[in-house]
């Protein structure tokens, strides 16, 4: 139907969208929670005319960015780091997720109180991951991180790869991540001050990564959302023990999330704000432009 | 296959001799077919585009085939030049190479392809129903060429999917450089992304799919356990009943959410 009567099949499927919709509202009329969960739902059920917007043109529900993704973790930096072993060893991936759970730990002593829990929800993942069997094809190994958390097991991989304890790893992300990715109906969906629209942070961040070390870099247009819905960029670094690798890590790991800090901060993103400018006390070299908050009542009568 | 008959395949890269023409395989799950709206002139050009990867001498040949291919299934993947190899991630070292660097991104790459890891491997689709590494096996084949031939002191230029060409670079350079479906503003419509798409100049990379950095549904199984856990923390200060997870999808999706649900430790329905 796809190849041969598109309309028709368009048709079929903003119908179910439409039906989808009136039993989510039955739902959550009785008190279920509902969140958007990345695939532009919210967008193409308003684009199907279901019953999905207030009064005011906006949706009815929350992106799982606006309501928990955003202010909890990608405004703090916490974000899908993810290695991939390249001896395609079990025993080399096992070995990863004890260095990486005891760095977390170290960095948990000392964390600020407000991610202390997004650190330990990682620790407890990394715990459970070998039990969980997570693993189809590559040996690799996806945790939430902030840059700290980022820079440090990769620096522990890359000493341990120096000490011949494992073999070579590629560390990466998902391009969904603080600074990776523009996309007004997702990652950038809990930014407010308009420039949700605009791709200039995506572009700086591939930019940035590939002359500060990066093996591979990307950007593409199109991702969960649909073509011309969102620009979104990654990388790829392999770690072989070197000191070019140590310095490359640290390098274009800090830049590749405290991009999009610094960008969620000038957006007025308070928990950004506080992350940019604890980034700043850490390093001297990094002096980000903090926006200055208008008193609301200033500004409502205007 | 023997470690030296593999390394001479990847190192041969288009083979200068036509493969035998393959069958359709049933036993794999296929993409479906593409929208069909290209015009008379848009099908000649899709078919002269795609052979610009081949020595004239075969295009009578291939030109039939592609234009059967375009027809069939809305875009030309060139089936006949899939590899005769299983495509799947392996140490580095048993890639030939010049480059570890360059090493690592086949290991990447094979991975992404790898029929259990892959969601349609024959169209060269690793998930999303339209998450592509490459367009077709010709860019296959080249980019897996120019990896192995590659130092470090060049860089591959991937313009969606298509292997431009190794240009001279310095060695903290990347390697490669990637990038897929970038358009002119006023040219990205999902009607244009049809069209370009099947000229064969543009493809929808997804995320991981077209950047060579997917991990099979580990990625989408952690995310969505961070993202329940944080919405029933979220929520517990109206009520302490929050036990049960309600969704539904398709794909990679619709698998990832019970087993995420399940992990933070709450009761799931998906349909």
């Amino acid at each position: 139907m796809i190849k041969n009567q598109p309309d028709e099949f368009k048709k079929f499927v903003k119908r179910a969208l439409k039906k989808h919709v009136k039993y989510i509202n039955k739902h959550t009329d009785k008190g279920t929670y509902f969140f958007d969960y990345g695939n532009a739902f919210l967008l193409e059920a308003s684009r199907a005319h279901a019953d999905i917007l207030k009064d005011n043109g906006e949706f009815k529900y929350p992106s799982y960015v606006q309501d928990i993704m955003g202010p909890m973790c990608f405004d703090y930096g916490f974000g899908p780091f993810r290695w991939i072993c390249m001896s395609n060893k079990k025993e080399d991936l096992e070995r990863t997720d004890k260095i990486a759970q005891l760095e977390l730990k170290k960095l948990l002593v000392d964390a600020p109180s407000e991610i202390k829990q997004q650190m330990q929800d990682n620790i407890d993942w990394i715990k459970a991951a070998k039990n969980n069997n997570l693993v189809v094809g590559s040996q690799a190994r996806i945790l939430y991180a902030n840059s700290d958390g980022r820079i440090n097991i990769a620096q522990a991989f890359n000493n341990a790869i120096k000490k011949g304890v494992i073999g070579p790893i590629v560390i990466g992300r998902d391009h969904h991540d603080v600074s990776g990715t523009d996309s007004p109906f997702r990652e950038t969906s809990n930014i407010y001050d308009g420039s949700q629209y605009t791709s200039d942070m995506s572009i700086q961040n591939v930019i940035g990564d590939s002359f500060r070390g990066a093996t591979w870099v990307s950007i593409h247009n199109g991702g969960g959302v649909g073509w011309g819905e969102v620009i979104n960029g990654g990388f790829g670094l392999l770690l072989d023990g070197s000191k070019q690798a140590e310095d490359n890590l640290k390098s274009m790991l800090h830049w590749d999330v405290n991009n999009g800090i610094a960008r969620r901060s000038w957006a007025r993103n308070k928990e950004a704000i506080q992350a940019i400018k604890t980034a700043m006390k850490k390093e001297k070299f990094l002096k980000v432009t903090i926006p200055n908050l208008v008193d609301e009542k200033l500004i409502k009568n205007l | 296959m023997k470690k030296v008959e593999f390394f001479k395949l990847i190192q041969q890269g288009i083979p200068s001799k036509l493969p035998q023409k393959k069958e359709y395989s049933k036993a794999i799950n296929h993409a479906p077919s593409k929208q069909q709206n290209l015009s008379k002139e848009d099908k000649i050009l899709a078919v002269k585009n795609a052979l610009r990867y081949f020595p004239k001498k075969h295009h009578k040949e291939l030109i039939k085939e592609f234009l059967e291919e375009l027809k069939k299934f809305g875009k030309i993947y060139m089936y006949r030049f899939k590899p005769i190899y299983k495509i799947t991630s392996k140490s580095i070292y048993d890639f030939p190479h010049k480059s570890t660097q360059a090493a690592s991104i086949m290991m990447m790459i094979s991975n992404n392809l790898d029929h259990s890891v892959a969601q349609h491997p024959d169209e060269l689709i690793t998930y999303g129903g339209n998450g592509s590494v490459f367009q077709n096996w010709a860019q296959y084949l080249l980019t897996m060429q120019y990896l192995s031939e590659m130092t470090n002191k060049q860089s591959l230029v991937l313009y969606s999917g298509h292997p431009l060409g190794l240009f001279p670079s310095h060695k903290n350079a990347p390697r490669v450089i990637i990038t897929n479906g970038m358009m002119i503003p006023n040219y990205s419509t999902a009607s244009d992304l049809n069209r370009f798409n099947a000229l064969g100049v543009t493809q929808y990379g997804q995320m991981t799919a077209g950047s060579f950095m997917y991990i099979g549904p580990q990625g989408i199984v952690h995310g969505t356990a961070i993202t329940i856990l944080n919405a029933a923390r979220m929520l517990k200060s109206n009520s302490n009943k929050i036990k049960l997870f309600v969704s539904s999808g398709l794909g990679g999706m619709s698998g990832a959410q019970p087993k995420a649900a399940k992990i933070a430790g709450l009761i799931s329905v998906t349909a």
